[in-house]
C-alpha cells in the first residue's frame, strides 16, 4: 500500500519521510510539526506501520494484523501518549480514540487536560526498556508534545538521544518553538504546512457532504485549518452578508447616527447575543481584510472586499480595536444591543 | 540493527576528535598527564556541542587498561565497553528522570563500594539541572570528599539552575558554540568519508541552520542524505529547510522597521503555508526583536543564545535603526501575544499588530521628529510674539484664562501658564509620555473666539493629527490603555 496516500497535500513532508523509508534511513526520533488537521498523526501511524509491518520491506501492506492494529490504535508496541491527568476517566479517553479512528480528524485532546506529566514519560521509558511484544520494535507517539511539562521533557532527553535498538519516538506538535531546544536538537523536524483552500474544500465535501459553494465559503473562512472548517461545516452557520451591509451603513454619508442606532437595535433584537457575537467577529475580520486591502495585500477570510470611501488604514485600525473590544464586552455579559451600538457609533466617529 | 543517525555514528571517541572545545580537552588531557585529576567536573554549554561526549571520553581515558592516559587505546576491553555503554564502573545517569532524593541516596550508598574492575568509578549525571533541591543537597557531602577513585561528571545546559554549593565543589568547564567555519570543515570531512559530497553553498546553509550546535547540523545532514542522496547542493538544502528561521524573522523585522507592511504580511503568509503556527511565529518574532533591541541599544552582552552567524544577522538587520523604534515594535508585538493566545482570531491579531507596527515609522517619524519639533518651536515663537502684541488688549475673555489654568495642569509645558493663546500649542508638545488621547474635547469655543488665528488652525490640525496618530498607536499597547 502506498505510504501517506491518505494525507492531502504536504508534498515536501511526504517526500522527505518517504525517501527516508525507501532508503531505510528512518531516524530514531522525529518531530512532526504543523497546524492541527494537517495530517501529522496519520503520518506518524504510517511511519509506525512502515517500521513494524513484516510483510513489505521499506513500506507497509495495510492488510496484515500489525497494520490493522496500528490503524485501530490497538497495537501493543505502538503507543500514543496524549496530555491526560490521572483523574481523567479511562472511558473518556477510549471514547476520544474511537471518535478519532472513526472520523480521522478529531484532535486527541480532552478539555482541561493541558499537559503531559513526568509520570507519563517515565512510563514510556519503562516500556522502551523491555522487549517489544511482537518483536518488531517499538513506536512511541507523543501527541501535543509542546505540552510536555519541563520535567517531563527533560526526562525523555536521554531516551530521545539514544533509544533502545528498534525503537522510534515520534513527537507530534503544533508549536515546535514551544519545545525545549535540547529536545528539538535530538529529533528530526518535519514541517507540515497549512492546507490550501481548494484542499480544505475537497476535504469538506468528502467528509460532511456539503455543497461545493458552501464548502468553498467555509474553506475560505477556515484559513487553512480543515479541523476548523469541519466543525463549522457541521454546525452550519447560515450565510450572512450582514457584516458587509452594516459596514456599508457605517461608511454611508446619507445615513444619520440615530437611524444607524435604530438599525443596530432591530438587528440585535433579531439575532440575540450569540448572533451579535458572530456578527461582531465577522465585522472584525472584515475590518481586517479592508485593512489588508489598504496595505496592498489580498483579504484572508473572503474572496473580495467591498469598496468603501474613507476606509484608510488608520480609521480601520481604530475600528478593529473597537470591534474587538465589543467582542470582549459581549463575552463579559454586556447588553448586546448596547455593546454593538457603541462599537458602530464609535466606528462612525472614526470615519468622519 | 536499525539505522544509526550521523549524530550518534560520528560521535567523537577521543579528545582530539572533539572539535572547537580545545580549552576543555587540552585542560583535561594535561590534568590526566600530570596526574591531577579532580573528583568532580561540571560541563556546561548549549545543546549539541559535546558535553556528554567529553564526559564519556574522560571516563575512557581514566579507565583504559593502558592506565589513565590522555589518549585511550580504543582496543582494550574497557575502552570497547565504555564505547558501547556497558562498563560496570562508568554509570551514566539521567538526572532528569532520576531526580529525587531517594535516587541520590541510593547512589551515595553504592559509591562507597570500590570499582568492580579496579579502576575509577565514574558517575556521569546528565541533565543535572533537573535534580530537586533536596537531591542536590544530598549530594553535597559526598561531592566534597568522595571515596577514593570516585569521580563525578555533571553535564547540563542550564548551569544557573545548579546551586552555588554544588558549583563551588566542581571544576567547571564551559563548552562553546561551534563556529561555522570549524563545523563546515568537520562536516565535509566526515561526509566525504561516507562518500557523500556536499558543496559549499549547502554547507553554509546547514551551518547557519544549526545555530552552532553540531547535533542540529548532523540531524539536518541526515535528512538531506535521505532526501537527495549522496550529492548535496544548495538547492536541495533550501528546498528541505525552506528559509532558515532566523532569516525569515530578520526579513519580517526589516519589513516592519522599514514601514513595508505589505511585505511583512506576505512573509507571514509564506511562513504559515510552510507550517509555522501563529503562536510560534509571534514567539520567535518577539525573541528576535529582543535581540535586535539589545543590539540597537549597544548591550550586546545580553545576546547569549546565538551563534556567530546569527549575531552578524542581528547586527545587519538593526543597522541604522534607533533602539526606541525597535522597542515600540517589540511592545506592540508582545502586547499582541496575549490577544493571540486568548482571542478568537489569532491571525488577525498578529497581522493587525504587524500593520500597526509597520506604521510606527511613519507616525512617530523618528526621522521626521526634528522637523516637527522645529515646527512646534516656530509656532510657539509666533504665539509669544503675537501675545506680546496683544498684551495690552484687554478684551481677552476671562473664561479663556480659566481654561488655560485648568489645561496647563495636565500639560507639561509650564510657559503655557502665563499666556492664554499659547495654550493650544501646548497640545502639540511632542511625544508626551501619555499622549493626548483622542477623546480630549476640542476647545471649540475658543476656535470661534480667536479668529485671527485661523491660519494657525490649519497647522494645528496637522500637528494634532500627528498626536492623534501617535495616541491611536498607543491604544494598541495594553499597558497604555
Amino acid at each position: 500500500m502506498e505510504m501517506f496516500s491518505t494525507i492531502k497535500g504536504q508534498h515536501q513532508a511526504k517526500e522527505l519521510l518517504l525517501s527516508a523509508v525507501k532508503s531505510d534511513r528512518l531516524a530514531h526520533a522525529y518531530i512532526l510539526a504543523g497546524p492541527d488537521g494537517s495530517g501529522r498523526l496519520t503520518a506518524a501511524l504510517d511511519m509506525a506501520k512502515a517500521r513494524i509491518c513484516p510483510v513489505v520491506e521499506r513500506g507497509f501492506c495495510g492488510s496484515c494484523k500489525h497494520c490493522l492494529q496500528i490503524d485501530g490504535m490497538t497495537h501493543p508496541d505502538v503507543r500514543i501518549t496524549i496530555p491526560a491527568m490521572k483523574t481523567t476517566k479511562v472511558e473518556d479517553v477510549a471514547d476520544l480514540f474511537k471518535t478519532r479512528i472513526r472520523d480521522g480528524v478529531t484532535p486527541l485532546r480532552i478539555a482541561g487536560n493541558t499537559y503531559i506529566s513526568i509520570d507519563q514519560m517515565r512510563e514510556v521509558g519503562h516500556r522502551l526498556s523491555r522487549k517489544s511484544f511482537e518483536g518488531y520494535g517499538f513506536v512511541e507517539i507523543i501527541y501535543d508534545a509542546h505540552k510536555l511539562r519541563r520535567e517531563a521533557a527533560n526526562s525523555i532527553l536521554k531516551t530521545l538521544e539514544e533509544p533502545p535498538d528498534g525503537a522510534m519516538i515520534v513527537l507530534v506538535t503544533s508549536r515546535v518553538t514551544g519545545m525545549l531546544p535540547t529536545v528539538r536538537s535530538r529529533a528530526h523536524t518535519v514541517r507540515f504546512g497549512r492546507l490550501t483552500t481548494s484542499l480544505v474544500e475537497d476535504l469538506l465535501i468528502e467528509r460532511t457532504g456539503v455543497s461545493r459553494e458552501e464548502a468553498s465559503r467555509l474553506a475560505v473562512q477556515a484559513d487553512g485549518s480543515p479541523g476548523k472548517a469541519l466543525v463549522s461545516g457541521k454546525s452550519k452557520i447560515k450565510e450572512s452578508n450582514q457584516a458587509v451591509t452594516l459596514m456599508e451603513m457605517i461608511f454611508s454619508k446619507s445615513l444619520g447616527d440615530m437611524e444607524l442606532v435604530e438599525e443596530v437595535n432591530t438587528l440585535s433584537r433579531k439575532l440575540g447575543r450569540d448572533g451579535i457575537l458572530v456578527l461582531c467577529s465577522e465585522l472584525t475580520s472584515l475590518t481586517h481584510d479592508l485593512r489588508r486591502a489598504a496595505a496592498g495585500s489580498k483579504p484572508i477570510s473572503r474572496e473580495d472586499v467591498p469598496e468603501l470611501s474613507g476606509a484608510d488604514c488608520e480609521t480601520l485600525q481604530g475600528m478593529e480595536i473597537l470591534f474587538r473590544q465589543c467582542e470582549q464586552r459581549l463575552k463579559a455579559n454586556v447588553s448586546p444591543s448596547m455593546a454593538i451600538a457603541a462599537a458602530v457609533v464609535g466606528s462612525r466617529r472614526r470615519v468622519r | 540493527m536499525s539505522y544509526l543517525v550521523f549524530a550518534r555514528k560520528w560521535r567523537p571517541q577521543t579528545f582530539s576528535d572533539v572539535i572547537a572545545q580545545e580549552h576543555v580537552t587540552q585542560t583535561l588531557r594535561n590534568a590526566i598527564k600530570t596526574d591531577r585529576i579532580g573528583h568532580a567536573y561540571l560541563f556546561t554549554g548549549p545543546r549539541g556541542v559535546g558535553k556528554t561526549t567529553t564526559a564519556r571520553i574522560l571516563a575512557k581515558a581514566l579507565n583504559c587498561e593502558t592506565g589513565p592516559t590522555p589518549d585511550p587505546c580504543m582496543v582494550c576491553e574497557a575502552c570497547k565497553r565504555i564505547t558501547a555503554g556497558g562498563h560496570f564502573d562508568v554509570l551514566e545517569i539521567d538526572g532528569a528522570s532520576n531526580r529525587g532524593i531517594d535516587e541520590i541516596r541510593d547512589l551515595r550508598e553504592k559509591a562507597r563500594y570500590t570499582a568492580a574492575e579496579g579502576g575509577y568509578k565514574i558517575y556521569i549525571i546528565d541533565e543535572v539541572h533537573m535534580l530537586t533541591r533536596e537531591a542536590f543537597n544530598a549530594l553535597l557531602k559526598i561531592l566534597e570528599e568522595p571515596p577514593d577513585k570516585v569521580i563525578f561528571v555533571f553535564a547540563t545546559t542550564e548551569p544557573r539552575k545548579v546551586p552555588a554549593t554544588i558549583l563551588s565543589r566542581c571544576q567547571r568547564f564551559d563548552f562553546r558554540r561551534i563556529p561555522s567555519s570549524v563545523m563546515g570543515t568537520y562536516i565535509s570531512d566526515e561526509a566525504s568519508k561516507e562518500g557523500i559530497s556536499i558543496n559549499s553553498d549547502a554547507l553554509t546553509l546547514v551551518c547557519r541552520a544549526s545555530g552552532g550546535s553540531m547535533r542540529d547540523a548532523l540531524s539536518v545532514m541526515d535528512q538531506l542524505v535521505s532526501f537527495s542522496g549522496k550529492d548535496i547542493n544548495g538547492e536541495s538544502v533550501s528546498r528541505l529547510l525552506g528559509l532558515v528561521e532566523a532569516d525569515l524573522l530578520a526579513d519580517i523585522s526589516v519589513a516592519v522597521l522599514r514601514s513595508q507592511g505589505a511585505i511583512a504580511l506576505d512573509l507571514v503568509e509564506d511562513a504559515l503555508v510552510r507550517g509555522y503556527s501563529i503562536e510560534e511565529l509571534i514567539d520567535a518574532l518577539v525573541g528576535f526583536l529582543r535581540n535586535l533591541l539589545l543590539a540597537a541599544s549597544g548591550a550586546e552582552k545580553g545576546i547569549t543564545d546565538l551563534s556567530d552567524s546569527e549575531i552578524a544577522l542581528v547586527r545587519q538587520t538593526v543597522a541604522g535603526v534607533s533602539d526606541i523604534h525597535v522597542l515600540n515594535v517589540l511592545r506592540l508585538l508582545s502586547g499582541a501575544t496575549d490577544q493571540i493566545r486568548t482571542g478568537a482570531s489569532p491571525r488577525i491579531s498578529l497581522e493587525s499588530a504587524l500593520i500597526t507596527a509597520s506604521k510606527l515609522g511613519i507616525a512617530f517619524g523618528f526621522e521626521d521628529l526634528p522637523p516637527v519639533v522645529e515646527r512646534v518651536a516656530v509656532v510657539a515663537v509666533k504665539a509669544i510674539t503675537k501675545s506680546e502684541a496683544t498684551e495690552v488688549d484687554q478684551e481677552l475673555p476671562t473664561e479663556q484664562t480659566e481654561k488655560t489654568e485648568r489645561d496647563s495642569d495636565s500639560s507639561s509645558d509650564k510657559t503655557a501658564k502665563s499666556e492664554g493663546i499659547k495654550l493650544e500649542e501646548s497640545v502639540v508638545s511632542p511625544a508626551p509620555p501619555q499622549p493626548v488621547s483622542v477623546d480630549t474635547p476640542e476647545p471649540e469655543d475658543e476656535k470661534k473666539e480667536v479668529k485671527n488665528q485661523k491660519d494657525n488652525n490649519n497647522e494645528r490640525e496637522k500637528e494634532n493629527s500627528v498626536v492623534r496618530k501617535v495616541s491611536g498607536l498607543f491604544d494598541m499597547i495594553p499597558e497604555n490603555r
